[in-house]
């Protein structure tokens, strides 16, 4: 088997886990051994993948079209106006009229299939954190 | 206009920005550096790449355990 024909087996088996892993933690609730359980997977198989790539070289490449890196300023002023947004909110209430991204994310995973997605998604952000 | 709906569209026109910045910095010539090339930039130093995996092991706990 090629390197590639291996690595791409690994992506599908990968997502494949993900995806089954997603439809349990859809019916999970929090707060219950059930949604420990299926969170502590995920994080388990990332922080697997970490100690195996730990000490392999960190490559920082920048686009090869640009001089001069682009700014990335704009996405710092990004992330401080979500922080104070949510600080803001946390700290006036009540949490219907100011609510904080935790009280975001639980109106939209009233519904199973929203909650698996969210975690599909968070398997994907941190798929693709270990392999940067 | 109500709290409420103030809030709604603040978190609305955030999410919105985080977007368009998504699909700006794709664009060919962009001047905004890709979120992928920031978190790479980032993760060279081994300290902070254990602080944004720990954030993110955090961010999953929070939302789907807790």
């Amino acid at each position: 088997m090629t390197d590639r024909a291996r690595h791409r087996a690994t992506a599908v088996v990968g997502l494949g886990a993900a995806i089954g892993l997603s439809a349990w933690a859809a019916v999970t609730v929090p707060f219950t051994s059930a949604a420990d359980t299926v969170t502590a997977i995920g994080i388990g198989l990332v922080a697997l993948e970490v100690g195996v790539r730990w000490r392999r070289p960190v490559l920082v490449g920048g686009d090869p079209d640009h001089a001069a890196p682009p700014p990335w300023w704009p996405w710092l002023a990004l992330g401080a106006a979500v922080l104070a947004l949510e600080l803001v909110s946390f700290l006036s209430g009540p949490r219907v009229d100011h609510p904080t991204i935790s009280s975001l994310y639980d109106s939209a995973t009233r519904w199973p299939a929203v909650r698996g997605a969210f975690f599909l998604g968070w398997l994907c952000l941190g798929a693709a954190l270990v392999r940067a | 206009m109500s709290a409420q709906a103030l809030s709604d569209a603040l978190w609305a026109a955030l999410a919105a920005c985080a977007v368009a910045a998504v699909a700006i910095s794709h664009l060919a010539g962009a001047r905004l550096e890709r979120i992928s090339t920031l978190v790479r930039r980032v993760e060279a130093n081994r300290a902070a790449y254990v602080c944004v995996i720990l954030g993110w092991m955090w961010v999953g706990w929070h939302f789907f355990a807790r």
